[in-house]
C-alpha cells in the first residue's frame, strides 16, 4: 500500500450571520449564545451611529450592556487589555460585544482569549494555540470596517508595555458569532473600500498560494477574489452603496476564515512590520509593497496566480491571455489597480512616501523576520530577499 | 532529542550563520522542545556569548519559547528530517507557548542544523531547503555523535 | 436579498497519522474517559486496536468499549451506548466505523446532552431549536472507517427504528462532533465500486449544494472544493484504490460535499433519496448515484445557477472558452459523460430497477417524498416525482 504525507487540519468555529439590514434579526440569537450582561467594546462614542444601533439591537434582544469601553488603539496594547479587564470584572460581565473597526475587534479577541482562558498575565498567552478554554465567554462580533478579515481569524497582534509587537494564535480569538451588516459600515469616505478590497485581495491571494492552503480554502479565496472584482470599483466610485460594500465584507470574512487554514505570506509580514514601524494605516502599506511580493513568489506560484487571473478579469481577458502570460497579467492587474486607485486618492506608492528611509530598513527587515507569515510564504523567505523587495519600492 | 541537542551545540560552535542567528536572540533566552504530555524534552539557553544545550524529561526552567509536539510521531517526522519545522508548524503538528518572533529565530537556527545533520538525498527526498554549509559536513556530524559538550 | 448564515464548528483533521493528535484532542476538551463505540467489521479488521494504540498513555484512557452496533444503526444501539456510557462514568465518545457508528453515536450525545435515558420517551421531548448553550457540550469524535456519509461533520443524524419501520431524522447542533479524524491507516483499500458509487454520490451532494447555497460564499467553497476534487480525482482513486492520497482526498471531499447539501433547509432530492432509501435498504449515497443525472437534466430548467457548476467541473481554460449561453447544457453532458465513464469503469448499478424496486411502488413513494419536502418551489409536485423516478428506472 502505498503511504501518504498529505496531513492538513481545518477549523473555525465562528458562526456568521450577513445580509444587508440582518443585525436585528441576528441580535435575536445572542441569549441563546448566553449574553445577558454584555461588555460593549467600540472605537468612540460620540457621533457613532453604528455603535448606537448595533447596542440597541443588542438590548432589544434582552441582552444589557454591562459596560462601554472605548479602544481607540490601532494596535492594541496591553495596557488598555488590562483595563478591559478591570471593567468586565466591575460590572459582573459575561460576554463581548465589539463593533468597530480592526483594533477593536482585536482588543475583544484578545481580552475573550484571555476570560476564556483564565490567563492571569497576558504574556503567558503568547504563542500559538497556547491558551485553553476553561470558561464560556460568548464573543459576537459586529465590524464597521469594510474589509475586515481579523473578524474570522485566530490571531491577534499586541504591543507590550515596552512597545514591542507580538502575535497570538487560538481558536479562542474567533469570536462565536460575527455579524455582517453593511448597514452598520461606518466609514463611508473614500479610502475605506479602498483599503477593504486592497486588504482582502491581497490576504485571499497570499492564502491561495500559501504552503499550507488546501483545495477548500482555495475555493474560498478564489470566491473572494470575485467578489472584490465585482464590488471594488463600485464601492470606491459610490462608498454608500451597500451592495458593493457587503461584498467586499464577505471577501474580507472569507480571508479571515482561510487564514486559520492557509495562514498568509510575505507581503502579510512585511506590511505589518512597515505598520508597526512607521505607524501608518496597513493597507497604505500593503499597497506599497504587494505588487512587488508577488513578483518575488512568482517563480513558485505561477500556475496558481495564473488561476487567479481568471477571477480578476474574466472570461474574455483570460481567453485571450497566452496561459503562458497570466500569471504576469494578475501582478501587472493588481499593480495598475493598486496604482490608479492610491494615485487618483493621494495616497502613498513609494516607501519614501510613508517616511521609510534606508535608516528605518534595519528594523522593518527585523521586525518582517519575526512574523509567523512567513512560514506558509511559498518561498523560503531570507533577511536578504526582503532587502530586495524594500529597496525596489524605495 | 539527545542527538538533536548535540547537533545544535556543534552548530553554534562551527557555523557561522547559526551563530549569527543566536545573536538575534536576547541574553539568557532559554528555548525547549518537548512531546506533550510529558514526553522528552531538548532545552537550548543562550547565555553570554554561548549556548547550552540539554536533553532529557525534566522540566525545571520557565522558557521564552516553548515547542510542544502533540504527539511523538509529530517530534519524530521533524527529528528524522521527514518534515522541516515550517511544515510541522503548517501542519499544526505542535503548540507553542511563549514569543513567536523568537520562535521564528528559532527555526531557521532549526533549519540549518538539519542541513548538516541530514544527508543531501534525505533533504531532496523532503523537499526541505538545501541551505549553504560554513562547515564541514562531517565534523558537524563526527562532533554530534562523539563529541563532549 | 443575499442574506446567509452558516456555523460549523466541527475540526476536520485529515491524512497521514491524523489519529496520532485524538489523545491531544481530547486531552484539550478535558476528555479523560471516553467511551469508543464501533461495530464488527471495525473491531475485525483490527481499527479498534489501533486507536487503543494511539489512545496508550496516563492521561486519556478508554472508559469502556462497545463494538456491536447493528448494521443500521438502531434506537436499542443508542440506548445501549447511553446505558454503557453512564455505568462506566465516561466523558466523552470516539465512534469509529461506517455510517451505522456515525448515526448512533450522533444521536446517543444528543440524548446524553438532554438528559433523556430512553428512546421513545426523548423522541416525544426532542427539540429542533436547542443550542449548544443550554445542554452544554460533550466531546464526540468521529472516525470513519470505510467510505464517509457525508453527514459526519454536520447537524445531522437519524436513526432507523426497523420494528416500527420508522426513520427517526434529527437536526440539533447538538448531534454536531468536536472533530472528525480521517486516518490512512483507519482506511482500508476500497473496492472500485463502493469508492464510485461514494463518488458519485458526493458529487451529487457537491452539486446541489453549489446550486442551493450560491448566496452562501462558505457554503460554495465547500461544494465547489468537492466537485472539483471528485471530478479530478475519483476516477485515479478507482484505479488506483491502493493510493492512500486519491482515498483520503475523496474521503474529505465527501465530508465537505456533506457540508454543502445538509446546508440547504430543503432540498426534494433528498427527500427522494431518503424514502428510496427506506425503501430499498441502500445508502443514501448509493441512491443519490443513480438518481442525480436524471434529477439534473429534468431540472435544469428551474436551477438557475446551474451554468455556474461548469467551472469546478471543467476548470477555467475550458469554462472562460465556452460559450456564454450554452454553459448549462455543457455542464450537463460534462456531469452525464463523468457518470458514465465512473459508471463503465466499475459497472455499478446505474437504473433504479438495480435497488429491488417496483414501478408500481412509485405512486406511494411520490406521495411519501411529497410529505416530507417542506420547500415551496411549485415545479417539485407529484407528477414530476413519478416523471423522476420512472426516467430514473
Amino acid at each position: 500500500m502505498k503511504g501518504s504525507r498529505f496531513y492538513y487540519e481545518f477549523y473555525n468555529p465562528a458562526k456568521v450571520e450577513a445580509g444587508i439590514g440582518c443585525l436585528e434579526q441576528a441580535a435575536e440569537k445572542l441569549p441563546l449564545l448566553g449574553l445577558h450582561n454584555a461588555f460593549f467594546v467600540c472605537d468612540r462614542l460620540e457621533n457613532n451611529d453604528s455603535a448606537d444601533n448595533v447596542r440597541k439591537a443588542v438590548n432589544a434582544a434582552k441582552v444589557r450592556t454591562g459596560a462601554i469601553y472605548v479602544c481607540e488603539d490601532k494596535i492594541v496594547r496591553l495596557e488598555s487589555l488590562r483595563d478591559m479587564r478591570d471593567v468586565y470584572r466591575a460590572n459582573n460581565c459575561d460576554s463581548i460585544v465589539a463593533c468597530g473597526s480592526y483594533g477593536v475587534i482585536n482588543a475583544a479577541k484578545t481580552l475573550r482569549m484571555m476570560l476564556a482562558g483564565q490567563v492571569a498575565r497576558f504574556e503567558d498567552a503568547k504563542g500559538i494555540d497556547a491558551v485553553r478554554k476553561k470558561v464560556n465567554v460568548p464573543l459576537v462580533a459586529v465590524p464597521t470596517d469594510v474589509g475586515t478579515s481579523n473578524v474570522a481569524s485566530d490571531d491577534v497582534t499586541l504591543k507590550d508595555d515596552e512597545g514591542a509587537v507580538f502575535e497570538c494564535v487560538s481558536p479562542l480569538c474567533i469570536p462565536d458569532f460575527c455579524i455582517i451588516d453593511p448597514k452598520v459600515v461606518s466609514v463611508r469616505d473614500a479610502d475605506a473600500p479602498i483599503a477593504g478590497a486592497l486588504e482582502s485581495f491581497a490576504k485571499n491571494i497570499e492564502e491561495f498560494v500559501s504552503r499550507q492552503a488546501v483545495t477548500l480554502t482555495k475555493c474560498m479565496n478564489l470566491i473572494a477574489i470575485r467578489e472584490v472584482r465585482d464590488n471594488f470599483v463600485k464601492s470606491a466610485d459610490d462608498p454608500t452603496d451597500e451592495h458593493a460594500v457587503f461584498g467586499l465584507q464577505k471577501a474580507g470574512l472569507l480571508a479571515g476564515i482561510c487564514y486559520v487554514g492557509a495562514s498568509a505570506g510575505i507581503a502579510h509580514a512585511i506590511s505589518g512590520a512597515l505598520a508597526s514601524v512607521t505607524g501608518r494605516e496597513r493597507y497604505i502599506c500593503t499597497g506599497i509593497i504587494f505588487a512587488e511580493c508577488m513578483r518575488y513568489n512568482l517563480e513558485v506560484a505561477e500556475k496558481d496566480y495564473a488561476q487567479a487571473y481568471y477571477y480578476i478579469v474574466g472570461d474574455d481577458k483570460y481567453a485571450a491571455t497566452p496561459a503562458g502570460e497570466r500569471a504576469e497579467a494578475l501582478i501587472a492587474a493588481a499593480e495598475t489597480m493598486i496604482k490608479e486607485k492610491f494615485g487618483a486618492n493621494r495616497l502613498a506608492t513609494r516607501l519614501s512616501d510613508i517616511g521609510a528611509d534606508e535608516e528605518l530598513l534595519d528594523k522593518i527587515v527585523e521586525e518582517t523576520m519575526k512574523s509567523y507569515a512567513l512560514v506558509t510564504n511559498p518561498r523560503n523567505v531570507t533577511k536578504e530577499d526582503v532587502y530586495a523587495i524594500l529597496r525596489s519600492v524605495m | 532529542m539527545f542527538f538533536f541537542a548535540k547537533g545544535i551545540a556543534c552548530c553554534y560552535r562551527y557555523d557561522e550563520d547559526f551563530r549569527r542567528y543566536v545573536g538575534m536572540l536576547p541574553d539568557n533566552f532559554v528555548f525547549r522542545m518537548r512531546v506533550l504530555p510529558d514526553g522528552a524534552s531538548v532545552t537550548v539557553t543562550k547565555k553570554g556569548d554561548g549556548i547550552t544545550a540539554s536533553s532529557g524529561k525534566e522540566l525545571t526552567v520557565y522558557p521564552d519559547v516553548d515547542v510542544c509536539f502533540k504527539n511523538i510521531e509529530g517530534a519524530y517526522s521533524f527529528l528524522t528530517g521527514k518534515k522541516s519545522f515550517a511544515v510541522c508548524l503548517a501542519q499544526s503538528a505542535f503548540v507553542i507557548k511563549g514569543d513567536v518572533s523568537g520562535m521564528m529565530t528559532v527555526s531557521h537556527m532549526f533549519d540549518i542544523v538539519g542541513s548538516y545533520l541530514l544527508t543531501v538525498r534525505t533533504l531532496k527526498k523532503y523537499d526541505r531547503a538545501l541551505l549553504p554549509r560554513t562547515a564541514g559536513v562531517h565534523k558537524v556530524r563526527f562532533m554530534t555523535v562523539f563529541g563532549r559538550f | 436579498m443575499s442574506t446567509f448564515g452558516f456555523s460549523n464548528d466541527v475540526k476536520i483533521l485529515c491524512g497521514d497519522h491524523a489519529l496520532d493528535n485524538l489523545p491531544y484532542e481530547l486531552r484539550e476538551r478535558e476528555c479523560t474517559r471516553p467511551l469508543l463505540i464501533s461495530d464488527e467489521r471495525s473491531y475485525r479488521l483490527g481499527f479498534v486496536k489501533e486507536v487503543r494504540h494511539a489512545m496508550d498513555n496516563d492521561i486519556v484512557a478508554l472508559g469502556a468499549t462497545y463494538y456491536k452496533i447493528s448494521e443500521k444503526a438502531t434506537p436499542k444501539d443508542c440506548d445501549d451506548v447511553i446505558n454503557l456510557y453512564k455505568a462506566h462514568g465516561c466523558d466523552g465518545i470516539i465512534a469509529l466505523g461506517g455510517e451505522n457508528v456515525t448515526q448512533c453515536a450522533k444521536v446517543a450525545k444528543l440524548m446524553l446532552l438532554q438528559g433523556v435515558g430512553d428512546f421513545v420517551y426523548f423522541n416525544h421531548k426532542f427539540d429542533m431549536d436547542a443550542e449548544k448553550l443550554a445542554y452544554g457540550d460533550l466531546p464526540l469524535f468521529i472516525l470513519p472507517t470505510e467510505i464517509p456519509c457525508g453527514i459526519e461533520a454536520t447537524d445531522r443524524a437519524s436513526v432507523f427504528d426497523e420494528k416500527n419501520n420508522l426513520l427517526y431524522n434529527f437536526e440539533s447542533v447538538l448531534t454536531r462532533a468536536s472533530a472528525v479524524i480521517l486516518d490512512v491507516r483507519l482506511t482500508d483499500i476500497m473496492p472500485a465500486k463502493a469508492m464510485a458509487t461514494a463518488g458519485l454520490g458526493a458529487l451529487a451532494m457537491s452539486i446541489k449544494g453549489f446550486v442551493d447555497n450560491t448566496t452562501n460564499p462558505i457554503a460554495l467553497a465547500y461544494a465547489t472544493s468537492a466537485i472539483h476534487t471528485i471530478i479530478n480525482e475519483l476516477l485515479p482513486a478507482m484505479r488506483h484504490n491502493s493510493n492512500a492520497d486519491y482515498r483520503i482526498s475523496i474521503y474529505s471531499s465527501i465530508i465537505n460535499a456533506g457540508i454543502a447539501y445538509y446546508a440547504i433547509d430543503e432540498s426534494l432530492l433528498r427527500d427522494i433519496a431518503t424514502e428510496l432509501s427506506i425503501k430499498t435498504e441502500h445508502s443514501h449515497l448509493q441512491i443519490l448515484s443513480i438518481m442525480f443525472p436524471v434529477y439534473y437534466k429534468e431540472k435544469v430548467t428551474t436551477e438557475k445557477p446551474f451554468k455556474s457548476v461548469l467551472m469546478p467541473l471543467v476548470g477555467e481554460e475550458e469554462y472562460a472558452l465556452s460559450n456564454a449561453k450554452s454553459r448549462e447544457i455543457k455542464a450537463i453532458d460534462k456531469i452525464k459523460d463523468f457518470w458514465e465513464s465512473v459508471v463503465a469503469l466499475a459497472e455499478i448499478p446505474s437504473r433504479l430497477q438495480s435497488t429491488g424496486i417496483e414501478q408500481s411502488d412509485f405512486v406511494k413513494l411520490a406521495d411519501a417524498v411529497i410529505t416530507r419536502y417542506r420547500g415551496t418551489d411549485p415545479h417539485n409536485n407529484f407528477t414530476t416525482i413519478v416523471k423522476l423516478l420512472e426516467e430514473a428506472f
